[in-house]
């Protein structure tokens, strides 16, 4: 794999060629990163000290910065924002991951039925979420009442009452377990097939082979997950644009649906790209250190293992 | 079966890009030789029966035109505003800000139209028009002051708005003596009915309920008599104008013209004498005793449980909120909830219901002929109307042509027939609604009309009809504000909470243990600085 | 040695019930579906729940006829051309991704050069590192250079490398033997040709597994439209508005929308079931949707 161009029988020309040839490969890739992920990142931070009047963007300091820092002390909606993003993602990493984790076990080792539970855990997965949003919200909007009917309990107003918060984190579990099915069966079947023959001829148990071989083994794949989650606390909408459009309640908010509408939608306008952008920013800013303060963390004491 | 089905996928892709394809065709004009006049029709809770029948009449009278109606969400506010000048429909049925329209040169100067009597404009017709007035002469005064509050030039006609008053199912009423007679007691429609707020016998608010007592009272009996009283859909703006409807009823006309004008006093709740109501000031309006009482009668409402659990659901999109409210006499007959009496909607919502009442007539003879009617809200004790109103919503929409259209001719020909006394009876007989003009019905016309529009026409002649706009800047530069933004609700309390529909802010968890007065204190000091961003633009 | 069973211990039967649980959560629902799509709009209103009366397959053709969106310019968009702009979009967005992600792939994996470690150590931190809240920004730079609501623009902002793509064809480069190439290079191929005729033919069977899993994400990210090309809205997107009724439209109600979402799910289940291996097996290297 060393100095390929020499090989092809060398000399000056075929360097040549080569770096043509690698420069004409990505140099357009290169330039499109550039702009499109370098350039609207740089973009972002500059925006994000600007102010919008009548048709043009005009530097103006860090005013969106100190309304960005005063909303999220004062303002209801946005400090609903932030529970609720918290309680999605904690909700995420205590009940989704470790069901998920356990239930691809199940299937993993081939329970009956393991083929047709994985064609289901992909129908979440294949389907639009609007489309899931729409059965799951014309569904839930009916049964919870004719139950509450049943049991003689206060029908709630289920997508406006107490019971939205709880509603949608069942949606979230819902739609995601079988995603996390999907990617931790991906990650079980990677494991060599000899190190769970070891285990077999020592006849542990299958759940000490789960402990002792499998979680270590798919550990950097939850690490990934866990990792990924801290930038999704302060980007995922958790469906909430899907079922309430522009018009959510207030404390069903989350950071990522906050700053969505300011953008997307009936109540977008130009003069709010600022302030979003200036969003972004502080959320990139606490977010990239603890992303890399729990990889770090994870990665040190986790269970060690790399395969 | 591998292939079978790649092939169907290839099926499919290929039937998906020929359609395509297709779709981009245009079909051919049946019409050639006839100058084509393309009408843009929003397409909202009054429909296009209006239209099409006035097309009808039309065409006979001049055969040399032919009107295409495209039907559609589209032809409103800013969507329409930003394709005017690309899309081929010269003349619309829309909902704008006038102002940005005229202001940017979109609509074309109609004043020969409006100006013009209507036998001279029309003389050509083949079928001769008798009409001498102008359209303008018709046109209710505030509202004409509006139109050509620009220039002096008229550059659209004033269509009609959503009439709000408490819907209700008359033969339900009938069926469960849910009537008041004059001795006070219940009864059905044969029994001595009380005169109503009017205090005319005979009219068709004859025995409903004068006084808020008397509506709870009613109330009362519907809970005890196993019906539901109201039920409502989730979309936030027919609630919030049936909350507004109510406060304008409480106050009533003169009050209201206070805020419309600016101009007045005003004596607020606890002061010895009124306050002089000016542009600087007049957010202070929000606070009447009438938003008071309109308030509590939400309050009222939620805390008293008279309203249907599915109501504002998120699945209740306003058609669902119907069908639920028409079906649930018969849903009831089966064991299978109760009949709700009242539905909150704006007097469209008779229009779009259209299609679910045929079906129900198809269902049983029970439904062939049913009666729904408009009553007037109730008076608290200390409301200062003194006269029936009503609250007319979306009070921007209108009828245009746009400045540069194709056919101007024809269009204004058709602009002037579709404000001739003839049309407006038409438009009214058809889909109920009130045009902003003055103009009568026969009494041929109100025999063919559903009993629902009937009482809306005789609630519209006979009270004190509010609409928001008139020549009052402050008002028609922020008209999107005043109706559409549900101004008259939208405030914040002092811990952050948003408010924006008192029915349904009282009725959710979110904003539930509300008073009627924290309500009240957050409209007063939300008002205020709302009011810094409308009067810095006078 | 005797067959271990997993399904003994009380935790693990706990977990299984669950999963029967959640099997059942995902089954009625569709099933409910199903079912109210072919009910009257009436009946639904009396009995939302239980078998329809008549079973209208007719709402499937309603809603075929019905299910369109308002183009922001002129003219309604019916679902053969949503389902049309879908696909396109689809099709060439993940087909020029996954190129994308193919070459630099390739090359970064192939090649040693500064360029190639830039770009591995970038998308390695672009994965870690967290820069959020971007799209006003990408919003505006679009507009800026013509992009927004221009599919031309919609399709080259696709060419852009990193996530799960990217690493999944850099590791199958770097397990795929170099002596194939220097074979070819020794009978005077040229770089591009051992690429193209060599790497590429290699690389096709992930090629195409990574393009249909690209093509169901972009077929259901139904706030695409939304977002970018609010002129060519596709059927995701016109389910998202179908909800909202017009007034006065006959096909508005609960069974409709239902119908049409299962109408505009038909597609992808069709898909699904015909490349469920490829699918299953593709899918869990990295997962779908993200």
């Amino acid at each position: 794999m060393k100095d390929i161009g020499k090989k092809k029988g060398g000399g000056l020309a075929g360097k040549k060629e080569r770096i043509i040839f690698i420069f004409c490969m990505l140099i357009i890739p290169i330039i499109f990163f550039c702009v499109f992920n370098i350039g609207v990142k740089l973009n972002s931070i500059l925006l994000s000290l600007k102010e919008y009047d009548s048709g043009v963007y005009r530097f103006a300091g860090f005013t969106n910065f100190r309304r960005v820092f005063y909303n999220i002390f004062h303002d209801a909606e946005v400090i609903y924002s932030f529970k609720n993003s918290f309680i999605f993602y904690l909700v995420g990493l205590f009940i989704t991951l470790p069901v998920s984790i356990f239930t691809t076990y199940l299937i993993y080792k081939k329970i009956p039925g393991s083929e047709f539970f994985k064609v289901m855990a992909f129908l979440p997965q294949m389907l639009s979420t609007i489309i899931m949003t729409l059965m799951y919200k014309y569904f839930v909007d009916k049964i919870i009442p004719l139950y509450c009917e049943w049991r003689k309990l206060n029908v709630p107003n289920v997508f406006f009452d107490e019971t939205k918060l709880g509603v949608m984190l069942f949606y979230n579990i819902w739609v995601n377990l079988g995603a996390n099915i999907i990617l931790y069966i991906g990650a079980m079947m990677r494991i060599p097939q000899d190190l769970i023959e070891v285990g077999k001829l020592e006849g542990i148990s299958l759940w000490k082979e789960f402990w002792l071989v499998t979680f270590p083994l798919i550990f950097p794949t939850i690490t990934v997950f866990i990792v990924a989650g801290v930038a999704g606390l302060f980007t995922n909408q958790c469906f909430i644009y899907n079922f309430y459009g522009n018009f959510a309640p207030q404390d069903i908010s989350t950071l990522g649906y906050y700053t969505f509408i300011k953008v997307v939608g009936e109540n977008s306008s130009l003069a709010n790209y600022p302030y979003a952008s200036a969003f972004g920013v502080v959320f990139t800013i606490v977010a990239a250190p603890i992303t890399l303060l729990v990889k770090h963390l994870l990665e040190k004491y986790g269970p060690g293992a790399e395969f | 079966m591998k292939k079978i089905s790649r092939l169907f996928i290839t099926f499919i892709l290929s039937a998906c890009i020929v359609f395509g394809l297709l779709g981009c065709t245009t079909t051919s004009n049946k019409y050639e030789g006839k100058t084509i006049i393309n009408f843009g029709c929003y397409e909202g809770g009054w429909g296009r029966e209006w239209l099409d029948l006035a097309i009808q009449k039309f065409e006979q009278m001049y055969p040399e035109y032919h009107v295409v109606v495209d039907y559609n969400k589209s032809y409103s506010g800013s969507t329409l505003y930003g394709k005017i000048d690309v899309i081929p429909q010269d003349m619309y049925y829309t909902s704008v800000n006038l102002y940005d329209f005229i202001d940017n040169d979109k609509f074309m100067d109609i004043t020969d139209v409006l100006t013009t009597p209507l036998n001279e404009y029309l003389s050509d017709s083949l079928i001769p028009v008798t009409e001498t007035k102008t359209i303008a002469s018709k046109i209710w005064s505030d509202m004409n002051d509006y139109c050509k509050s620009y220039d002096g030039k008229y550059y659209n006609v004033p269509f009609g708005g959503g009439f709000y008053s408490l819907n209700y199912d008359r033969d339900l009423f009938n069926s469960k003596r849910l009537f008041i007679a004059k001795d006070g007691s219940w009864c059905n429609l044969s029994g001595d009915l009380s005169v109503g707020q009017d205090g005319i016998e005979g009219t068709y608010d004859d025995g409903l309920p004068v006084t808020y007592e008397e509506f709870q009272e009613l109330l009362k009996r519907m809970n005890k008599n196993n019906i539901i009283p109201f039920t409502w859909s989730s979309i936030n703006g027919y609630t919030q104008h049936f909350a507004h409807a109510m406060s304008i009823a409480q106050d009533g006309i003169e009050v209201f013209n206070t805020f419309k004008f600016m101009e007045g006093s005003y004596t607020f709740e606890g002061d010895d004498s009124p306050t002089t109501i000016t542009k600087a000031n007049a957010y202070l309006l929000r606070n009447t005793r009438g938003k008071k009482d309109a308030l509590q009668f939400a309050k009222d409402l939620i805390e008293g449980g008279y309203y249907d659990s599915q109501a504002g659901a998120a699945s209740m999109d306003f058609l669902t909120a119907q069908d639920t409210y028409l079906m649930s006499i018969e849903n009831s007959k089966h064991g299978n909830g109760k009949p709700i009496a009242f539905f909150i909607d704006g007097g469209h919502w008779y229009n779009e219901a259209k299609n679910t009442l045929t079906e129900m007539a198809d269902m049983s003879d029970d439904y062939k002929d049913r009666h729904f009617g408009v009553m007037p809200f109730p008076w608290f004790s200390d409301a200062t109307a003194t006269k029936t109103t009503y609250f007319l919503s979306s009070a921007s929409s209108c009828i245009a042509i746009r400045k540069n259209a194709n056919e101007p001719e024809a269009c204004k020909k058709f602009l002037a027939y579709l404000n001739s006394d003839e049309a407006l009876s038409i438009c009214t007989r058809s889909c109920g609604i009130i045009r902003f003009m003055n103009y009568e019905l026969s009494e041929d016309d109100l025999a063919q009309m559903p009993y629902y529009y009937r009482t809306m026409w005789e609630a519209s002649k006979s009270s004190d009809v509010c609409y928001n706009l008139c020549d009052n800047p402050l008002i028609f530069k922020n008209y999107s504000y005043f109706d559409e933004m549900g101004w008259e609700w939208s405030c914040t309390t002092s811990n952050g909470i948003v408010l924006n529909n008192p029915l349904n802010n009282f009725k959710n968890s979110e904003t539930r243990n509300i008073t009627v007065d924290e309500y009240l204190s957050a409209l007063r000091t939300g008002g205020e600085s709302d009011w810094r961003n409308i009067y810095s633009g006078e | 040695m005797k067959k271990r069973n997993i399904l003994t211990s009380p935790f693990a039967i706990i977990i299984f019930i669950i999963l029967v649980v959640y099997t059942i959560t995902l089954i009625v629902p569709f099933g409910w579906t199903f079912l109210t799509s072919l009910k009257a709009r009436l009946e639904y209103i009396s009995s939302p729940f239980g078998l329809p009366k008549k079973w209208l397959f007719k709402n499937y053709l309603d809603v075929f006829k019905a299910l369109s969106v308002t183009i922001q310019g002129t003219r309604e968009a019916y679902l053969p051309e949503l389902f049309l702009n879908g696909f396109l979009y689809a099709f060439i967005s993940a087909t020029i991704m996954v190129f994308t992600n193919c070459v630099v792939g390739y090359v970064v994996a192939k090649y040693k050069c500064l360029v190639g470690k830039i770009i591995y150590s970038i998308v390695v931190i672009n994965m870690i590192l967290p820069v959020v809240g971007t799209l006003p920004s990408e919003l505006q730079i679009m507009r800026a250079l013509g992009f927004y609501d221009n599919m031309m623009g919609i399709y080259l902002m696709k060419i852009c490398f990193g996530g799960t793509n990217f690493l999944i064809f850099y590791a199958m480069f770097k397990s795929i033997s170099w002596s194939y190439a220097e074979a070819a290079f020794v009978d005077g191929a040229s770089n591009f040709s051992v690429f193209t005729r060599i790497m590429l033919p290699m690389a096709l069977p992930t090629f195409f597994a990574l393009v249909l899993l690209q093509f169901i994400t972009f077929w259901n990210d139904w706030q695409a439209s939304l977002i970018y090309f609010p002129s060519y809205p596709t059927a995701a997107y016109a389910l998202y508005t179908f909800q909202f009724p017009g007034a006065g439209n006959k096909t508005t109600g609960v069974p409709y929308i239902m119908a049409a979402c299962i109408l505009v799910a038909l597609p992808i289940i069709i898909i699904f079931l015909t490349f469920k291996k490829k699918i299953v097996g593709t899918a869990t290297l990295g997962g779908l949707k993200g």
